[in-house]
């Protein structure tokens, strides 16, 4: 009798168990890329990377301990981007902190086929072309160091203080709008981190909504 | 044992069918995107206001529409993680006011690793607008400046000036389109409900005293929660919900970047999205809950040790308590109409077997249980896997799946039927004792606990609920210790008897009684197998049950062929083969039901027909039932078809459904003036003759159907 029972179960698990298992796959298929807790809270150690940049140099964070680096993400086609290089505002922001002593690199997390990806040649032409005074437009097209710092956006600012540590995180400036007319009126938070760090005060809004385009990260 | 063959073969053909319907169902819905090169502006903004006229004091609804451009998407209020809304700003004339804008229901727009919130296709945003108290004379003009952010892959800000001009001219009325406006916008209730943050999650419970969410577990339901601001929860994770009562909904989700202490209360939707009503929302003030502010503002000055360790002990007190439910909720599992036969089953060959071998029933007890845990755990890593990746499951999520339901209907139904005594495969009740005694017991336990575990599934989602609801919040080590425990309660009676020879003395001697017993506990199974084709015709309609009881007639014809016949003998091996095919081939006709297209036209009334009629346009009247296979085969083949639609599109051909399955007596005075007594019945009326103003005579469609029959219509 138990044989009668047991023989049958077996028979119509075997199939229920290789139906579940196939539909669980097709799941994780569906859900395409495994997403997985990246990002970095601020006040932690901002995590090492290394980079290839626009000049062929390979860049790693930890060559910058006992510097303050920022990180800005970046896609020169994203409106949000024109609305800060078209009429120098990011440039001079960059070429000040950099004469200040501030390591700041561009960071390109645009996938290969996707609006704003660049090889070293044309991240070159483009520095030369908009003017810009980042110490390194740092190449990403595998989204590998966006996705470690959980970039969400273009521009999405990071700064990280001399002793490596995540100080600030997120926009650019207080307000959240694609207009270029909107950047005097704003507060920007990334020169407002910078003071703090040179003046030993706490930074006031250390972490705020990133606003812009989405990262074109490959799939 | 050659019946596992076939039994093998076919459920593999019903699960492959199951699989290629939702797969053409998908192309189908992929067809009619075209492609086709971008246009000037990626979204289309009219302003409609709810009347062209405005009295002194009055207060009236603005209507801004955005029609977006196929795929691309605008923004909610919150956008997610990049974007932005539209703004709309309003150059006002002296005393005007403007209120903000609303925003409906978004949804979710994923881009991977990103999530946005937002729109596509038509989208209403709504406004309102109070006239002064002395109105200016005249006209009165507005201009308004919208812009907005479109995107699909890549991001285009575009933006427009409009006018808004009131009292001027004739009074127009646009009232409909604000009502279908306001019916997308999250609906005002007055909640409050209190937030706290634990390990990770925000969690929060809901009192959801509304009829739109009561009895709602079980249901193919979905629901989550997003709040209009920013960093509250991570963009896109699923949330984590159960009932922990009647009306009392939980809900987790993952945390987002932003300090919740210091932000105090916020604004947050509670979506609801079911098949049948689509997705609508309730507006929640989450309020952060005193106790957990208060303590988390306490070890935020206390420093972070303090903090954690509190926290540690809270967890470790609640984990032994999640424990100890789910070892009990495992008894009382072994209770359920679905496991108590399995179970009964189990014993009753120990009482054979203790006389014989101690050792033998030990070993059988540990295989049983080592198949529950394996089985406990394996659902359990699959759903903590899951919920890793993001996926929005929780513990019954199988039985969200109509084909794994109709699977375990017919586990169950072939169960009960061996246990009736219906089919036995070899060997007969006298001879089990002895052959109990070799490996094959061991592992046959083993799968039994496999089964057992399968089985429980449908009864555990209802029962389980504090110990599951526990679990799914918890680490992964922690939530697949309970699922353990679980399975160890389900699995510990039976252990105790095979592993504690008192007990087995406690059971009765067998004999011919076990037969009777055994053939009584066929019918918890079978009232098992009603609940979940109950179950089923929630989740698909009429048309799964139809597809289930279908099966199960098949399996029972096969199951008696294969009684009578060998397949040894000539005649046995064609009259087995005849069979099977004719029950495959009925299933799979039965299938096509699941497919049949639930059409939502427009109901046939008599008022409908006769303003149908009265009009210029060319009018269909399609009268069908659901019981009726033709009408249902000509809608598939000839009514529901891309070409028809279109050749009715070009037409302007108005399409009038009269449903029969239910009496009707208007439609049942229609199809006799037609001289019928039944459906289906198809009606054309040409359109008016331009010069007459006349109808053609009402063209009356053969019964049966072809795309050819119907094309002729329009060919003169």
């Amino acid at each position: 009798m138990t044989k009668n029972i047991t023989g049958l179960l077996r028979l119509s698990l075997l199939p229920l168990f290789v139906f579940a298992m196939a539909g669980f796959l097709v799941g994780f298929a569906a859900q395409g890329h495994a997403e997985s807790d990246y990002g970095v809270k601020t006040g932690e150690a901002a995590p090492n990377f290394t980079l290839q940049g626009h000049d062929g140099e390979s860049y790693s964070l930890d060559a910058y301990k006992g510097q303050i680096v920022v990180l800005e993400w970046t896609n020169n086609e994203c409106p949000y981007v024109k609305k800060f290089y078209e009429e120098g505002d990011m440039q001079a922001v960059q070429k000040e902190a950099t004469e200040d002593g501030v390591v700041w690199f561009t960071v390109l997390s645009s996938a290969k086929d996707k609006q704003g990806y660049m090889d070293a040649e044309a991240a070159t032409l483009l520095i030369q072309e908009q003017g810009s005074h980042e110490t390194a437009r740092l190449l990403d097209p595998s989204g590998e160091v966006g996705k470690l710092y959980n970039a969400k956006t273009t521009p999405h600012m990071f700064v990280i203080n001399p002793e490596g540590t995540l100080v600030y995180q997120g926009a650019i400036d207080s307000i959240p709008r694609v207009k270029h007319e909107d950047i005097a009126k704003a507060d920007n938070y990334v020169e407002a981190a910078l003071a703090a760090i040179a003046q030993g005060t706490k930074i006031e809004n250390a972490t705020t909504k990133p606003y812009g385009c989405g990262v074109k990260y490959g799939s | 044992m050659r019946f596992s063959y076939l039994f093998k073969y076919v459920v593999f053909l019903i699960f492959a069918f199951g699989v290629l319907a939702q797969g053409s169902l998908a192309r189908a819905e992929g067809m009619s995107l075209a492609a086709s090169q971008g246009p000037d502006q990626y979204a289309q903004i009219s302003i409609i206001p709810e009347k062209t006229q405005i009295e002194a004091g009055e207060t009236i609804y603005i209507a801004i529409q955005q029609d977006i451009y196929p795929k691309w998407h605008t923004y909610w209020k919150n956008p997610g993680d990049s974007g932005e809304p539209t703004h709309v700003n309003w150059d006002l004339p002296d005393g005007f006011q403007i209120g903000d804008l609303e925003f409906p229901v978004p949804i979710e727009v994923p881009t991977p690793p990103l999530t946005n919130y937002g729109y596509e296709g038509v989208v209403t945003y709504l406004q309102t607008l109070t006239a002064p108290e002395i109105l200016p004379q005249g006209p009165i003009v507005f201009a308004i400046n919208v812009d907005w952010l479109v995107c699909f892959e890549i991001c285009i800000p575009e933006s427009g000036s409009y006018t808004l001009v009131l009292n001027e001219g004739e009074l127009q009325d646009n009232t409909e389109i604000i009502t279908d406006a306001m019916n997308k916008m999250p609906t005002d209730l007055g909640w409050v409900s209190a937030y706290k943050e634990e390990n990770g999650m925000l969690i929060t419970d809901i009192d959801v005293e509304h009829p739109r969410f009561i009895g709602m577990e079980g249901q193919t339901v979905r629901l989550d929660l997003l709040p209009l601001e920013w960093g509250v929860i991570k963009n896109g994770s699923q949330p984590m919900t159960h009932y922990r009562e009647k009306s009392k909904l939980r809900i987790a989700k993952e945390r987002g970047d932003r300090d919740l202490p210091d932000l105090g209360a916020f604004e947050a939707l509670l979506i609801l999205e079911t098949e049948r009503a689509g997705r609508s929302a309730v507006r929640v003030t989450m309020e952060p809950d005193a106790e957990w502010l208060a303590s988390s503002q306490a070890a935020a000055a206390a420093g972070n040790d303090a903090a954690a360790k509190s926290n540690k002990s809270k967890t470790s007190l609640s984990l032994l308590t999640a424990l100890a439910f789910a070892f009990l909720g495992g008894l009382i599992l072994n209770l359920m109409p679905c496991v108590f036969p399995i179970l009964s089953m189990k014993a009753l060959s120990l009482c054979r077997m203790a006389e014989k071998s101690k050792s033998a029933a030990r070993g059988y007890g540990f295989a049983y249980t080592a198949g529950i845990l394996v089985g406990f755990g394996a659902i359990a890593i699959i759903i903590i896997a899951l919920k890793q990746t993001g996926a929005d499951i929780g513990w019954g999520f199988q039985l969200q799946n109509p084909l794994i339901i109709l699977g375990i209907a017919l586990i169950l139904y072939l169960v009960g039927l061996n246990l009736s005594g219906f089919f036995e495969i070899k060997g007969g009740f006298s001879n089990v004792g002895s052959s109990l005694a070799n490996r094959q017991g061991v592992s046959g336990s083993f799968f039994t606990g496999l089964l057992a575990v399968i089985v429980a599934t449908p009864c555990t989602a209802p029962f389980m609920g504090v110990a599951m609801g526990f679990a799914l919040v918890q680490p992964p080590a922690i939530a697949l210790s309970v699922f353990l425990i679980l399975g160890f309660g389900l699995a510990f009676p039976f252990l105790l008897i095979s592993i504690v020879p008192a007990f087995q003395r406690i059971l009765p001697k067998p004999g011919v009684w076990m037969i009777t017993f055994r053939e009584f506990l066929a019918f918890p199974i079978y009232a098992s197998v009603v609940w979940l084709v109950w179950v089923l015709a929630q989740q698909t309609g009429s048309a799964g049950v139809l597809w289930a009881l279908t099966i199960i007639v098949g399996f029972t014809f096969v199951i008696w062929i294969f009684g009578k016949t060998r397949w040894a003998s000539i005649g046995g091996f064609v009259i087995r083969t005849l069979g099977v095919i004719a029950v495959i081939g009925t299933i799979v006709v039965a299938g096509f039901a699941l497919t049949w297209p639930q059409a939502t036209e427009a109901n046939y009334s008599e008022k409908t027909y006769e303003s149908y009629i009265a009009g210029d346009a060319p009018v269909f009247v399609n009268m069908t039932a659901d019981w009726c296979v033709t009408c249902k085969v000509n809608e598939r083949v000839a009514l529901y078809r891309e070409g028809t639609r279109d050749l009715f599109d070009a037409h302007s051909v108005v399409y009038l459904k009269g449903d029969w399955t239910k009496k009707d007596a208007a439609i049942t005075k229609y199809l006799e003036r037609y001289g019928r007594n039944g459906v289906p019945l198809y009606v054309y009326y040409g359109t008016r003759n331009a010069q007459t103003g006349e109808r053609p005579e009402p063209v009356i469609l053969p019964q049966i159907l072809t795309p050819g029959i119907i094309a002729d219509l329009f060919e003169n």
